[in-house]
């Protein structure tokens, strides 16, 4: 058996050229070089209807393009995603690592799970997202914005499988890259306006057995009010769960609870709280600065009438009958709970994002 | 290899200190490198609405790395970061092959820029792991870099998600640079 890398260098008086790499790079490899990328690319199509069940994509790109009236479902985990020159069409994409970039496409339905969103040259679209981080949108106009409330069968694997937790959703948080004076390139829609209102229902046989439904009590990504609901005067309330196995189904169940009672979810977030800022959010509380050494916090903001309280009888609640020692922190004070929720965000932008 | 290690292989150079400019189209990959060359977390990162800086720093020597927003917008700021530069990386989505017409325009203005003149030029041919990427040998003609002849330059294929490639990349620099004794 030969030598099978060698490297060449081509002197030349300003670049040196290797040939060959010292190694094999993961996307040099035959069973990489063997995947066809046609079959991850819809292009020119017209007047269809596409179905990609999981795990036909299994985290590759997928890219969408110049397609007309039609009807796209990715019911699976994705790598980042473009979708190009697309009039009237209505498209869903699973759980995308990565970036999904809509570009000079007009009239269509976008509903996704991503950890960034991009437009650019859009008009006259409807956007239903899970978002990590901040949308933005570029020389778009009339694009609106709404929390995507969705379940089927193999979604929470396929948000793992991106790398996206249902906890931090900033849907609504958009930055306008060419925001117009005295007015708005883009809008947000309410609690009413699922998903299926403008995404056609998905109604092959292939999928049936996924479940997959739009309701509000069932969606993987709890719905959040974000921005609907920032300049509104309602008491807050924040509430944290430390890392814990029950955490999560805690944090559902309290938001049911809360909701019969017309306390709304606000936002969620969930990240690793360092030493410091636990020191300055809990005020030197020695109990809470040592849990959050035990992993990522699962931090939910509320708001209603009489909010505060309502949350913690909940909360205790479920504690006592469900979650038995499970560590939590709650809002004592309405006044509490703005300086908490203020320092809870900080500390999150400044850990995450920095 | 990081920030780190690059600075300490250039620390026997009579410099004191080395300023490296991150460039390219908005959703080329450059956050993702500058966290990846700081050996930091990549799985919660936002579009760069304005700039992004690294600094690293040893006994007499710093390490700047300005990672600098690409949307369409707010390319016209990038000049306000050009003095003083001693690397220019020019980050590409290999898989964005709608624009590549784009970024080839974009560079091609920068290489024409007085002060980024006899700039050494790092283009990192990114996202490499992605289905649609394009080789960096195809990248390379379609760039023209081959016709560049003012100033040293390299490219090397990437994927800052793997973190495959960077590497490679960054020991070019650290060559050139201490070839290019001031």
């Amino acid at each position: 058996m030969g030598c099978l890398f060698s490297y060449f260098f081509r002197p030349s008086a300003n670049a040196d050229i290797v040939e060959t790499p010292r190694q094999v790079f993961s996307w040099e490899r035959e069973d990489r070089q063997a995947i066809r990328k046609e079959d991850f690319i819809l292009d020119k199509l017209k007047d269809q209807t596409i179905y990609r069940l999981p795990g036909s994509i299994n985290g590759q790109q997928f890219i969408v393009q110049n397609c007309d009236n039609c009807i796209v479902y990715v019911f699976d985990h994705t790598g980042q995603i473009q979708i190009d020159d697309c009039t009237n069409c209505r498209i869903f994409i699973g759980p995308v690592r990565g970036s999904i970039f809509i570009r000079d496409s007009t009239n269509c339905v976008l509903a996704t799970i991503c950890q960034q969103f991009r437009t650019r040259d859009c008009r006259d679209l409807h956007v239903y997202l899970t978002c990590a981080s901040q949308p933005i949108i570029e020389s778009s106009h009339n694009i609106k914005f709404g929390c995507l409330t969705l379940n089927y069968q193999h979604l929470s694997e396929q948000y793992t499988a991106a790398g996206i937790s249902p906890w931090n959703n900033t849907w609504g948080n958009i930055h306008d890259f060419t925001s117009i004076p005295d007015s708005k390139n883009y809008t947000l829609l309410d609690q009413n306006e699922n998903v299926f209102k403008h995404l056609p229902i998905p109604t092959d046989p292939s999928c049936s057995h996924l479940n997959i439904n739009d309701s509000i009590e069932t969606s993987f990504t709890p719905f959040t009010y974000g921005e609907l609901y920032r300049h509104r005067a309602e008491e807050r309330c924040l509430v944290i769960l430390f890392q814990d196995s029950n955490a999560e189904p805690c944090a559902r169940e309290l938001i049911a609870l809360n909701k019969q009672a017309d306390i709304v979810l606000v936002q969620t977030k969930s990240y690793a709280i360092n030493e410091m800022s636990a020191e300055r959010l809990f005020s030197g509380n020695k109990t809470y600065t040592t849990l959050v050494n035990k992993g990522p916090v699962l931090g939910l903001e509320f708001a209603g009438v009489n909010c505060i309280q309502t949350c913690q009888q909940a909360l205790k609640t479920l504690i006592s009958t469900k979650f038995m020692n499970l560590p939590h922190f709650i809002s004592q004070s309405s006044s509490d709970a703005h300086d908490q929720l203020d320092k809870f965000y900080n500390f999150a932008s400044m850990q995450m994002f920095a | 290899m990081g920030l780190l290690d690059i600075l300490r292989k250039l620390r026997s150079t009579p410099q004191d200190e080395l300023r490296i400019l991150l460039l390219g189209l908005d959703n080329a990959g450059k956050t993702t490198l500058l966290k990846v060359l700081a050996s930091e977390d990549i799985s919660h990162i936002t579009p760069t609405q304005g700039f992004n800086i690294k600094s690293v720093q040893s006994t007499g020597f710093k390490l700047n790395v300005w990672d600098i927003g690409g949307q369409r917008k707010i390319r016209p700021y990038w000049r306000n970061y050009f003095d003083n530069t001693d690397v220019l990386i020019y980050v590409i989505d290999s898989s964005d092959r709608k624009r590549f017409d784009e970024t080839n325009q974009e560079l091609s203005e920068l290489l024409e820029e007085e002060k980024l003149h006899g700039v050494p030029l790092l283009v990192f041919a990114n996202k490499q792991d992605l289905l649609n990427a394009a080789k960096a040998s195809d990248i390379t003609d379609g760039l023209s870099l081959h016709q560049i002849r003012d100033r040293p330059w390299q490219i090397q294929g990437c994927s800052a998600y793997t973190k495959e490639g960077v590497k490679e990349g960054l020991e070019w620099i650290s060559k050139t640079v201490t070839k290019n004794k001031k």
